[in-house]
């Protein structure tokens, strides 16, 4: 599929993913525009994690074909995988920091692994860069065990960031985490739109949405039910989309009007 | 598969355990590509190189010491009862050769290697697993089997190499200490019929064992970590799979290169 390969889009065609018998991922097609950040929406187990495993090839595709930053990711060799994996940073739901190493060494095992030789001041020149005053300079060789669960969560996510990806994944970023520091993560969110980069972000933040979507996509049982343009879907006359929408925003937001308007940029849901 | 007939159920296991069979040696194969690029490039698993030579090699030399001490008192006290009834008494220094370097010093490493450090491999990589760690190393480009696999396969190798010269070592000596007690003889006098009869052979056989031990044992355990799926429940049966397996093919190892030996 030549048009996969011409694009910096993320492209999944017809990408189809089974646990057991239970299928995750069924008949997904989507194309993420390069440049643009696009928000997944769904239920929980609706494969919102999945999706983006699938998309940025963590979990391999049983069927169907998925094509990153123009490169068919079935058929691509060891070097561009790894030159691939440097142009692009995941943040884990759950953290996934490396338990072994401490908080410094995870941020700094990604630029050693791609720029072997590089030195000490550089790796903190960059790592200062990121988490200049979050308040992490005692915790730097802590183990991540003894950091709190928000504080995992900022440093996975600066940790996908350090190597300056072009293209960013993230499950949740902003979950877990205190409203200041939630903050900081969306002022950056919105810095790394703002600088063209490319963005997927599964999340059940109203917020977020509505600061940095310029694509929406509402999943349920492993299908994309709607994708497109954040207005368009927010006004969406499908029944189903409205529900999951309304569902899944009143899981964590508190207001009383039209749920949906919180999503919608043009409008001001407090007024 | 409880519902299909006996011969439908033994053919389905033969078939999975046939592609089980090739998945490890590709597997093993990997290890062996990336151990290649891990010495001809400057990498970053130099460092969990050095902490699992100093967790098995180090750490595990007590052990090592105090097990080849006994076993080498054991040798001798045997052979001294036993060997002089026949007229055979200086057979005992090719007994010696013969247990301790050739068969025991290996082998008793790799048991041990495989129970103190297997076990942790299998059960740290495990965890990786569940903690989605090895996703992390994806996502960020840096190989799992390159970065994680290949310095505990080289570790563990380096480890068993060590601690069979020291096992060695402490066997041998344990064993002149307890000569002092029935039958004294002088320190020279002992390690010169040692050394008469100790053959290039000896070291070779004992050497090509450690690494083929150390091969296995580090092979096992990282793959059995890999094997976990989901449930933290399946980290400690992964260790327990590593160690049996890792028991059993170590024995068929050694009778094959026993048997080369002879041959």
């Amino acid at each position: 599929m030549s048009e996969g390969k011409n694009s910096r889009d993320v492209i999944l065609q017809d990408v189809h993913l089974q646990f057991e018998d239970y299928p995750v991922l069924d008949g997904v097609s989507a194309r993420f525009p390069a440049g643009k950040t696009t928000i997944v929406m769904g239920p929980s187990g609706s494969g919102k994690s999945t999706l983006l495993k699938a998309a940025s090839g963590l979990v391999p595709v049983e069927g169907g074909k998925v094509f990153m930053l123009g490169k068919h990711l079935a058929s691509i060799t060891d070097r561009e995988e790894r030159e691939l994996r440097r142009r692009n940073g995941f943040v884990f739901q759950d953290g996934a920091l490396w338990q072994n190493l401490t908080v410094y060494q995870n941020l700094a095992l990604p630029l050693q692994f791609h720029f072997p030789g590089i030195v000490r001041a550089e790796i903190e020149r960059r790592i200062s860069h990121h988490l200049h005053g979050l308040g992490f300079d005692h915790q730097m060789n802590l183990r991540p065990a003894q950091i709190s669960i928000g504080e995992r969560k900022i440093i996975s996510f600066f940790r996908a960031l350090i190597l300056d990806p072009e293209l960013i994944f993230m499950d949740e970023p902003t979950s877990s985490v205190d409203h200041n520091t939630a903050d900081r993560m969306i002022r950056t969110i919105r810095h790394l739109r703002e600088s063209g980069k490319t963005m997927i972000i599964a999340t059940h933040s109203a917020e977020l949405t509505s600061l940095i979507a310029d694509d929406l996509l509402v999943m349920k049982a492993g299908k994309i039910i709607e994708h497109g343009p954040l207005q368009e879907v927010v006004r969406s006359t499908q029944p189903e989309v409205t529900e999951i929408l309304t569902d899944v925003l009143s899981q964590t937001a508190t207001y009383d009007g039209d749920i949906l308007k919180l999503l919608d940029p043009e409008t001001d849901p407090f007024s | 598969m409880a519902d299909l007939p006996l011969y439908e159920r033994l053919g389905a296991t033969a078939i999975s355990k046939v592609r089980s069979f090739f998945y490890a040696m590709g597997f093993f194969f990997e290890i062996l590509k990336e151990t290649v690029h891990f010495f001809r490039h400057r990498s970053v698993g130099a460092g969990v190189l050095t902490m699992q030579v100093l967790f098995t090699g180090v750490e595990a030399l007590s052990v090592i010491s105090v097990l080849s001490l006994g076993i080498g008192a054991v040798i001798i006290i045997q052979g001294l009862s036993l060997l002089p009834q026949f007229g055979q008494g200086q057979l005992i220094y090719t007994i010696l050769i013969t247990v301790i370097t050739r068969e025991l010093g290996p082998i008793l490493t790799a048991f041990i290697i495989t129970a103190r450090s297997g076990t942790a491999i299998s059960t740290e990589i495990g965890n990786m697993v569940i903690n989605h760690e090895i996703e992390a190393y994806i996502a960020t480009g840096i190989n799992p089997i390159a970065y994680i696999v290949v310095p505990r396969f080289i570790g563990v190798i380096v480890s068993m190499l060590v601690l069979n010269v020291y096992f060695n070592i402490f066997g041998l000596l344990g064993s002149y200490v307890v000569t002092q007690f029935f039958h004294p003889i002088g320190f020279q006098a002992y390690f010169s019929n040692i050394l008469a009869t100790l053959g290039v052979t000896d070291i070779l056989s004992s050497v090509i064992k450690s690494v083929v031990f150390g091969a296995i044992v580090s092979t096992v355990a990282t793959f059995h970590g890999f094997a976990v799926d989901r449930a933290s429940t399946e980290v400690p049966k992964s260790a327990i799979r590593s160690v049996g397996q890792g028991f059993t093919l170590l024995i068929i190892a050694d009778a094959i290169l026993t048997l080369v030996y002879y041959v």
